[in-house]
């Protein structure tokens, strides 16, 4: 039987594969090994030393003196029964545990989905170990097994895909999250598609809440006390930063000023469980950035936060219009926004003017009144229709129903304008290229009194001051959206601390701020767009009371089983061990002439 | 649990060991016959002369000397006083001396046995009208018996022994020089068989021992792990015993009792094994009739 095992797994083995070492697919019946020590007992107990009383002790000192030495193991009787008893039971084990071995045509798919949040940062270590043991658990089932390591960011691509396991733990092992709170399930729909029935896809996060419902998921993460920067408030002259305590029990930091290479003295600050500390100064003198420091802890994104004198985008405008009401709307209301300086007429970027009905706008960024009707026009009945907006991001939200006025005027509305107000069939407002129409007598209506309008005005001028095509300084969210303006000339490149880059198509489409909290720059060419610092400011990836290691949704045992069956065979020759256990049991238990002597000299002298 | 093997019927028919002996005596003696003795008057041929009718020798007439026995006839032929010498007629000597050591009583057959070959050579000595004194031996320890007691065969329980000897041969025995020298012995200690026969065998008279043998003695006690203790000494030893071991220690018993009684031979000793588990009647008209350890009483 031996020599046909041994010749049917040559036979595996040059076919290709790993044959040689099967898998046992019933652990349980590694329990039969328990008979081993219970045979090794009971021939213990079948040679137990009977004591004898002798008269002739001396003869067999003298026969047999080595015996003295080594006495105990001569207690157990290596007999003939004894080792075909151990092969049985080492047969039984064998047939018991049902070693499969892999069929060399299977083949799987394991994608790891790692939860690229940036409090996985501080699990990282311990994500690495349960890939690999996850990894090890599925490993093979199959002869061929494909490996996946992909992030629940759905932007980034793969980390790895191919045959080689220690490729895709290093890959793992390298891999730095880098997002906030978001979805992961897309990732995951993404990984099931990829592992199909056969495979196997397995969620790494470091909270039991972030794992979907009979997804295989491991949690490397554990409870830490974290405080960090929770928001911060910078103006020209000062900065107002808030500090939480995440973790339930008080802490106390210690923080500190960092600006030009200088470092103010650290100061301490006591935070009680789940609190929070507002921590305000004056911007240092003469400096355009500085960074405010919290000693550290094991989570560390939330520990500085960069900050920048904020320096608004300038947009110059020209009042051009003649109604006294208009006028003074208008003015007050630029005024009001940063950045917005009034410079003589034909001039500014964006021309506040009124526009005589039916004649050509001058081109550029306007907002235009229509100018204030003469003689039999001036005396229009109030128009008692209501004025409906249209869906629009200058009119999202606003209410125009308090609206009083005598009118559509006769604006000349291009073609391709986008229309924001009608009123009873009319248009009021609509924006085209770059210009804003109000298209109603603004010196009799109630405009300059309506919130709405207050608001739509507000609008434009901030779309209109983010268009241009100048540099400004701010402070911004990690990952937040920052307009840039200026039209897609030319390759966009931003500078961080880690070096410059030229941002893709799809990063200048829309622009967002690094998720890595620092400063940095956003150029086009030698001309700087943006200089801003990016602050870490989603305030539940610092709160790790809910982190916790576990693994939850594994696949029952059942379907593990039926994948495992599928892709592998089993002994052919378990019904010959079995057979052949019988036989040795039988011939273990067959009496050997020299037992049967020995019984019948021992009868009746054991003391 | 006993160790002891079932008592052979033979020797159930005997009321006691002692009275065994006795029975024996009536068809056995010791060796009275085989040689002259020196002793006492008595029945029995003495080594020098004395007044028996056996005549011995003739020598010449030395003052002193009873005329009764003066050679007339010879003194009429050649004018020379000449003394008749007869063959003395006296009692010989017995000294018993019986080992008392556990070997000797560990089993109850062998127990039974020791008692009625003392009681057999008392008996038989006593028949001869031949003096006798017995001792118990341990070891370097010897003890008188008051013959009374082994005549009344109680003489086990007077004995006051110390406490456990050794496994050795009895030594500094008080034989008498010309005595009928009888010792009970089962001989199963190591040594030199020579010092305790020449021993015996010195000062003249007849050395005879008798060696009670258990058939059970002959092979080792019992197959597999074995934890043996001397009987004697108390020691202790682990011992794992299969055939082989089993044969070697048959042929070892055997090559024991070959180097007494090979000793024997050269000392003028005999020594004769007396089985225990038949009757000791039969025993001694076997192999102890046989050697010249016992004879037929007339």
């Amino acid at each position: 039987m031996l020599v046909l095992e041994f010749g049917y797994w040559i036979l595996e083995f040059g076919a290709g594969g790993d044959p040689m070492i099967p898998t046992l697919s019933n652990l349980a019946g590694l329990w039969a090994l328990l008979g081993i020590p219970v045979v090794v007992a009971i021939h213990f107990l079948q040679q137990r030393s009977r004591t004898v009383r002798t008269s002739t002790l001396f003869l067999m000192e003298a026969l047999a003196p080595e015996s003295r030495e080594g006495r105990q193991w001569e207690r157990l009787r290596f007999s003939r029964a004894f080792w075909l008893q151990i092969a049985a039971v080492m047969l039984a084990t064998w047939v018991l545990a049902q070693p499969r071995w892999t069929r060399n045509e299977s083949a799987q798919v394991v994608v790891a989905v790692l939860d690229d949040s940036v409090s996985m940062r501080v699990f990282r270590d311990g994500t690495a170990r349960a890939v690999e043991k996850a990894f090890s658990q599925n490993e093979g089932r199959a002869a061929h097994t494909e490996w996946v390591v992909m992030t629940s960011n759905p932007r980034q691509p793969a980390l790895y895909r191919g045959t080689d396991k220690r490729a895709a733990l290093a890959a793992v092992s390298e891999w730095t999250p880098s997002s906030g709170t978001h979805e992961a399930e897309s990732a995951l729909r993404l990984g099931r598609a990829l592992a199909g029935a056969s495979g196997a896809t397995w969620f790494f996060t470091d909270r039991r809440g972030r794992a979907p419902a009979d997804q295989p998921t491991a949690g490397a993460g554990r409870r830490i006390n974290n405080a960090g920067f929770a928001g911060a408030r910078v103006g020209r002259d000062e900065w107002r930063a808030l500090v939480r305590n995440y973790s339930s029990e008080p802490l106390s930091r210690e923080w500190w000023l960092e600006s030009g290479g200088q470092k103010s003295a650290p100061r301490r600050i006591d935070i009680e469980p789940g609190g929070l500390v507002e921590l305000s100064a004056k911007f240092p003198e003469g400096a355009e950035s500085c960074e405010l420091v919290l000693a550290g802890d094991e989570f560390t994104l939330d520990d500085r936060l960069p900050m920048v004198r904020p320096v608004p985008k300038r947009l110059s405008a020209s009042m051009e219009m003649n109604g006294e009401g208009a006028r003074v709307f208008f003015r007050k209301l630029a005024e009001s926004v940063e950045g917005v300086e009034f410079v003589p007429r034909d001039s500014g970027a964006l021309r506040l003017a009124d526009l005589q009905d039916g004649s050509v706008p001058p081109k550029g960024a306007a907002i235009f009144v229509a100018r204030a009707p003469t003689g039999a026009d001036a005396r229009r009945a109030v128009q008692t229709a209501p004025a409906v907006a249209e869906r629009h991001a200058l009119t999202a939200g606003l209410n125009w129903q308090g609206l009083v006025g005598t009118g559509a005027a006769g604006l000349r509305r291009a073609e391709g304008a986008e229309v924001l107000l009608w009123q009873g069939g009319e248009a009021l407002a609509w924006v085209a290229d770059r210009q804003l129409f109000l298209n109603f007598d603004w010196e009799t209506s109630n405009a300059s009194r309506l919130p709405s309008m207050v608001l739509l005005a507000r609008r434009f001028i901030g779309e209109t001051q983010a268009y241009q095509d100048v540099g400004y300084t701010a402070n911004f969210d990690s990952g937040a959206r920052i307009r840039a303006g200026g039209g897609l000339d030319g390759a966009l490149i931003l500078e961080t601390r880690k070096g410059a880059r030229e941002l893709t198509m799809a990063e200048a489409g829309v622009l967002r701020a690094p998720e890595e909290p620092g400063f940095f720059t956003i150029k086009r060419g030698d001309k700087i767009l943006v200089r801003g610092a990016s602050q870490f400011a989603d305030a539940r990836q610092g709160d790790f009371r809910e982190c916790e290691s576990f693994v939850s949704g594994a696949p029952d045992a059942r379907a593990e089983r039926e994948v495992w069956m599928l892709n592998s065979r089993g002994d052919p020759l378990a019904n010959a061990w079995l057979l052949l256990m019988g036989a040795l049991l039988m011939w273990s238990w067959w009496p050997r002439a020299g037992a049967l002597r020995e019984t019948r000299v021992n009868g009746g002298r054991v003391a | 649990m006993s160790n002891a093997p079932a008592a052979n019927p033979i020797a159930q028919t005997t009321s006691s060991p002692h009275r065994e002996g006795i029975e024996a005596a009536r068809r056995y003696r010791l060796p009275f016959g085989r040689q002259s003795w020196r002793g006492y008057q008595g029945a029995w041929q003495g080594a020098g002369t004395g007044s028996s009718i056996d005549f011995q020798d003739h020598r010449a007439y030395a003052p002193g000397d009873d005329p009764r026995y003066i050679h007339w006839a010879a003194y009429a032929r050649t004018g020379q006083l000449t003394m008749k010498l007869y063959r003395a007629e006296v009692s010989p000597m017995v000294d018993v001396v019986v080992d008392v050591s556990e070997s000797m009583t560990f089993d109850a057959a062998k127990a039974a046995r020791t008692e009625a070959l003392v009681a057999f050579a008392v008996a038989s000595a006593d028949a001869a009208g031949a003096p006798v004194r017995v001792f118990a031996a341990r070891g370097r320890e010897t003890r008188p018996v008051p013959v009374e007691s082994a005549r009344a065969g109680d003489w086990r329980g007077r004995l006051a022994l110390g406490g456990r000897a050794l496994p050795s041969a009895p030594s500094h025995l008080p034989w008498r020089a010309g005595a009928l020298k009888v010792l009970v012995c089962d001989l199963l200690f190591p040594g030199d068989p020579s010092l305790l026969l020449s021993a015996m065998s010195a000062g003249g008279g007849s050395a005879v021992v008798f060696a009670p043998a258990l058939a059970t003695e002959a092979e080792p006690p019992l197959r597999g792990n074995v934890e043996l203790v001397d009987c004697e000494s108390g020691e202790k030893r682990h011992q794992r015993i299969d055939d082989d071991l089993a044969a070697r220690y048959g042929a070892a018993y055997e090559r024991h009792f070959e180097l007494w009684d090979e000793s024997a031979r050269r000392c003028g000793a005999t020594l004769v094994r007396v089985p225990c588990e038949d009757a000791l009647v039969n025993v001694l008209g076997g192999e102890a009739l046989d050697r010249g350890a016992v004879e037929v009483t007339r």
